[in-house]
């Protein structure tokens, strides 16, 4: 199997908050966006930037629908 | 919170509304992603296919909404078979939610675990470690839920209200 792309919380955050999602409540290592008609979305920081499994990456993205479709 | 045991776990649904599933079916449970959704399956059926994998919780609420689990879980990358799956209930906020976890198999995250809560498909976490991703679940679960609460003056109802 190939490797896949390494994807950071860090960019996945960026191209959230670019997309018109907000930064609400954190709670240890994890945050909570959201954007006015969309479903929340939480996102994992753990790790000290390492990458997000690829599994977790599409589930981040099939929630963001298009504003999350570079990722899938 | 330990994974609960069928004893505890059936103790919790019988304060909950009507389940669908006889009270004796209820020992083993049912459990998600684990049998074809095309059907709605019998307690007996995903009882059977969760041993056969190795399961070691799973939970009866709701026919229907076990089918529908079922196929949408399968979806998600290929065969549920041929990897591990466990599940366990979470108690937070005074409701009974659900968290599944799925062994990551990309290359360079041997051992990982996804985890999510059936029916919040925004709320999912992982770990290094399943020990790591059940720590992690719960910590994004609560995190969801007092969000929810905050914007919706209740906790979501994909979590059975208990007691």
């Amino acid at each position: 199997m190939e490797k896949p792309p390494a994807v950071k919380a860090a960019k996945i955050r960026r191209v959230l908050l670019r997309n018109g999602y907000s930064e609400r409540m954190a709670k240890g290592s994890h945050r909570i966006y959201h954007k006015p008609g969309r479903e929340r979305i939480t996102l994992s920081f753990h790790g000290g930037g390492a990458a997000v499994p690829p599994g977790e990456v599409r589930r981040i993205a099939d929630r963001g629908g298009k504003d999350l479709s570079e990722f899938r | 919170m330990a994974l609960l045991k069928a004893e505890e776990l059936a103790a919790l649904e019988g304060g909950t509304e009507a389940p669908s599933v006889a009270a004796g079916e209820m020992g083993y449970l049912q459990c998600y992603g684990l049998v074809d959704g095309a059907s709605t399956p019998t307690a007996e059926e995903v009882r059977a296919a969760a041993l056969a994998l190795g399961i070691e919780y799973v939970v009866v609420l709701d026919r229907a909404a076990s089918a529908h689990e079922a196929g949408s879980l399968l979806s998600v990358g290929g065969s549920a078979a041929s990897r591990p799956v466990h599940a366990e209930g979470l108690v937070v906020a005074g409701r009974l939610y659900h968290a599944v976890y799925e062994a990551e198999t990309a290359p360079g995250f041997e051992g990982y675990y996804n985890a999510r809560i059936i029916g919040l498909p925004g709320c999912g976490s992982y770990g290094r470690t399943l020990e790591e991703a059940r720590r992690n679940i719960r910590e994004a679960l609560e995190l969801y839920v007092d969000v929810a609460i905050d914007d919706d003056g209740a906790p979501p109802e994909a979590g059975t209200p208990i007691g």
